[in-house]
């Protein structure tokens, strides 16, 4: 079967987003910790350390890089800080897409994409780094 | 219940923090509250068309519940400095889980552990590591 459409393009590797500018919405947080069953929801100094993904990476980031999510499982996912997040503060992120593998699965091709993205202070400093692992399952579905 | 960093050593295990079963209900908040929509997580026929048994809940949830339990170790004088995970296998909505932790190191306030979710049979889906600076430990090179 052709699946070309589907295809990620090894040569997206490098490629980055537009920088972008998000807000630590203290709203955001209470809600994304709430939904975690998060006990500190209500601290002031605690930002779920998984909060980064509220900032999107996986949608549409990086021109050029169509991803289907009913296809798309999460492989791997990792954080590094600099310094804890503070509820409220703004920064700029980007993101990259830094690898396209391929490899046979026992429902078909995959393709791992590893996106990172990176938030900066607004004295561009690095706070946060993200990277996640997402697994194309080219073979299933409609 | 945070733990008191000042007396824990490399190979003790943390107080396991109940962490699920997940419902339906929290698949459905946790889509709201981090934009991840995606069908698998909310819709069984789109699920199944896409390859599965069912609904599985986001991978991101599963990382989160043990962040959660990240923060309750840490008590307020700590904070998370790098945390991954891999997602080794699926968890459906309904499975009970429990986060665990095992401290692997210590070096001055930077505390190292194993974490993962054990949902009761042995099997750690979600499992990887955690750095945390637990910043109230003060180093003891007499006792290392």
């Amino acid at each position: 079967m052709d699946r070309a459409c589907d295809a990620i393009d090894p040569s997206l590797v490098g490629r980055e987003s537009p920088p972008r500018r998000v807000r630590v919405e203290p709203e955001a947080v209470r809600r994304f910790a709430a939904a975690l069953g998060d006990p500190r929801g209500e601290d002031p100094g605690w930002v779920p350390p998984t909060f980064p993904i509220v900032f999107g990476m996986w949608e549409k980031p990086i021109p050029g890089l169509e991803l289907d999510l009913r296809r798309v499982l999460h492989g791997e996912q990792a954080f590094a800080y600099a310094r804890p997040l503070r509820s409220g503060e703004e920064l700029e992120v980007r993101t990259r897409v830094a690898g396209v593998r391929q490899r046979k699965g026992s429902q078909g091709e995959l393709t791992l994409v590893d996106l990172e993205m990176v938030g900066r202070d607004e004295g561009g400093r690095e706070v946060f780094r993200m990277c996640s692992t997402l697994v194309v399952r080219q073979g299933v579905g409609a | 219940m945070s733990v008191d960093w000042a007396g824990v050593e490399v190979g003790q295990e943390l107080p396991p923090v109940e962490a699920g079963p997940v419902s339906r209900e929290q698949l459905a908040a946790y889509a709201e509250a981090s934009g991840d929509r995606n069908p698998i997580h909310l819709d069984e026929s789109v699920a199944r068309a896409f390859g599965l048994d069912g609904v599985i809940i986001h991978g991101m949830l599963g990382m989160g519940l043990l962040g959660a339990a990240l923060g309750r170790w840490l008590g307020p004088a700590g904070w998370v400095r790098s945390f991954e995970v891999r997602f080794a296998r699926m968890i459906r909505p309904g499975q009970p889980l429990t986060a665990r932790a095992r401290v692997t190191a210590r070096r001055g306030s930077q505390v190292e552990l194993e974490v993962w979710l054990d949902p009761g049979d042995g099997s750690r889906p979600t499992r990887g590591r955690a750095t945390l600076e637990v910043e109230a430990v003060e180093a003891d090179p007499g006792t290392s």
